[in-house]
C-alpha cells in the first residue's frame, strides 16, 4: 500500500498466527551495534521517539524495564514489562505492557540476524487473545498520532502513495 | 469519523479538534479529493458526507500504526548512522 514498502528498509509488518503480529526491518549495521542501539538506555530515547525516557532497564534475564513518555505533561504515559530472555547480540524476549486501562501484557521476541554486512530486526508480539492484538494495534495507532489530524493527515499521506 | 454518524457542516467537524475554519475547509478539500468525503452546499453552509470510497475501520489503523512503527525504526536507523565510528 505504501510506496516504501519497496524500499529495502521498509518495515514489514505480518500476521504469522491469530495471536501475533511481527515487525521486520533491516539495517545496514553490524548485529553488535543494532543490539546496542535497540538496548542501551542512553540511544532509546532517540529514536523511541514521544519524548521517552528511561526510568528503568535492568538488562539481564529476570530484570525489568520501564519507559515513560511526554512526562511531565498531559500526555504522560508508560510502558513497563520484565526481561524474560536476555542474549546478546541476537536475541532479546520482554513482556510489555501499557500501564492504564489498556490490557494485559503481551510477550516480546526481538530477534536480530546478520544478513550481509546488516541486520535483520524481527519483533514479534504474542497475546493470550486475537482481540487484544488488535486491540493493541488500534491504541498504539492512537498514542502515536499527536491529536486526531496528524493521524488522518498519515493516513492521507499512505492514500496519496498507495 | 465523525461522518459516520451522519452529515455535518465544516464548522461541527473543526469545533471538536478546536480548529480554525480555514483549517479545516482544507482538511476537507484534501478528503474530498480521495473521495472519502462528499460535499454539497446547501443555504451558506457546506454539508459534508461519507464519500463514495470506505477505508475499512481495521485496514486504516493497521496502515496508521504501521506509519508509526515505521518512523520509529527509522529513527532507529539515523541512531545507527549518526553513531557510526563511536566506541560501543
Amino acid at each position: 500500500m505504501t510506496v516504501d514498502q519497496h524500499s529495502p528498509h521498509a518495515v514489514r509488518f505480518t500476521k504469522p498466527s491469530d495471536l501475533e503480529f511481527r515487525v521486520e526491518r533491516s539495517f545496514d549495521h553490524p548485529i553488535e551495534r543494532v543490539w546496542a542501539a535497540y538496548t542501551d538506555p542512553a540511544l532509546i530515547p532517540r529514536w523511541w521517539g514521544q519524548g521517552t525516557t528511561i526510568d528503568r532497564l535492568d538488562l539481564r534475564t529476570g530484570g525489568s524495564w520501564r519507559f515513560v513518555s511526554n512526562p511531565g505533561t498531559d500526555k504522560e504515559s508508560a510502558v513497563s514489562g520484565d526481561f524474560l530472555e536476555v542474549s546478546p547480540p541476537d536475541r532479546l524476549v520482554q513482556t510489555f505492557g501499557m500501564e492504564g486501562p489498556y490490557g494485559k501484557p503481551f510477550t516480546q521476541t526481538i530477534e536480530l540476524e546478520r544478513v550481509g554486512d546488516g541486520t535483520r530486526l524481527t519483533i514479534t508480539s504474542r497475546f493470550d487473545t486475537t482481540e487484544e492484538r488488535d486491540g493493541v494495534v488500534t491504541y498504539g495507532a492512537e498514542k502515536g498520532a499527536i491529536g486526531g489530524w496528524a493521524r488522518l493527515d498519515a493516513m492521507l499521506k499512505q492514500l496519496a502513495a498507495g | 469519523m465523525r461522518l459516520g454518524s451522519g452529515s455535518a457542516t465544516i464548522s461541527e467537524l473543526a469545533q471538536p479538534f478546536g480548529m480554525s475554519l480555514t483549517g479545516m475547509k482544507k482538511h476537507v478539500r484534501v478528503l474530498e479529493e480521495t473521495q472519502l468525503v462528499a460535499t454539497e452546499k446547501v443555504g451558506r453552509t457546506r454539508l459534508c458526507h461519507l464519500g463514495p470510497r470506505r477505508l475499512d475501520d481495521v485496514q486504516m489503523w493497521v496502515e496508521t500504526y504501521r506509519q508509526m512503527v515505521n518512523e520509529q525504526l527509522d529513527r532507529l536507523g539515523d541512531v545507527l548512522d549518526r553513531t557510526k565510528g563511536d566506541r560501543q
